[in-house]
């Protein structure tokens, strides 16, 4: 039951936390993603794709210091399946407390 | 694509690692959207004075000043998008903060309405200050719970 609220696209580690980064904020510049997380431009790039493609985030260009940059934001459906998938992974993580220890 | 679950990423130190990940980036998250409390008090400030001013020269009948005064709020505004890009983040907007800005509004509107009304102009002069107090302590109570999660001093 637990497994089913667990969210595919979500779950891979990169893209966990780019959710989680979005998930106090409006939106986000891509570099800011990419400080917070430490990971190249290219692998940034296809997690918020693969986010995008599920239609989680979105993307769009905006100018920012004169410069047109990259702005990504959190969806109302992807803020939903984040939710869900915390929920999901609390569950999960209470199982551990009240479990009796294996002997 | 990746996105296979396997039963072993489901264990529940697995999940307890990823809440924490998670938690670490909301804060992260929530830092790197957060406004420095410098520019919350210099805001504060600078409109309760020019609201102040308003207000007060509405009373008074003094319309190129109250005209003046909602030109000297543009700059404000201007500095405040400025700032935003800037910082490569925006919070979600919060209600209580919205609250507290429209509270503003509401009192000063309310004192010239009474002020106009009764002829005095100690209920405008008053209003300015009392909302800046209500926000600075609001400030105060996010850079402590600030303080609180993350165990730095924020100001």
């Amino acid at each position: 039951m637990i497994k089913s609220k667990i969210d595919p696209v979500i779950h891979a580690p990169i893209r966990l936390q780019i959710c989680a980064l979005l998930s106090p904020l409006l939106q986000a510049e891509f570099q800011v993603l990419r400080d917070e997380l430490q990971v190249s431009d290219s692998v940034l790039s296809k997690h918020i794709k693969q986010l995008e493609d599920a239609g989680y985030v979105k993307q769009y260009k905006g100018p920012m210091n004169g410069r047109q940059r990259t702005w990504v934001m959190l969806t109302g459906k992807g803020r939903k399946a984040f939710d869900t998938h915390i929920e999901a992974l609390q569950e999960i993580a209470a199982l551990a407390k009240t479990k009796p220890p294996e002997v | 694509m990746g996105t296979h679950v396997s039963q072993t990423d489901l264990t529940p130190e697995a999940a307890r690692d990823a809440l924490e990940s998670v938690e670490q980036m909301k804060r992260a998250g929530g830092q790197r959207g957060e406004w420095p409390a410098w520019f919350f008090i210099m805001e504060t400030v600078y409109l309760a004075g020019v609201i102040t001013a308003a207000g007060v020269a509405a009373i008074h009948r003094e319309m190129s000043i109250v005209i003046i005064a909602v030109f000297l709020c543009l700059p404000g505004i201007w500095f405040r998008s400025k700032l935003l890009k800037r910082r490569g983040a925006f919070l979600r907007p919060n209600w209580i903060d919205a609250g507290i800005l429209l509270l503003l509004v509401a009192l000063q509107i309310g004192s010239v309405a009474v002020g106009l009304w009764y002829d005095v102009d100690w209920l405008a002069w008053a209003a300015g200050p009392t909302w800046a107090a209500a926000r600075l302590i609001r400030i105060a109570y996010k850079l402590r719970r600030a303080e609180a999660a993350t165990g730095e001093p924020r100001a």
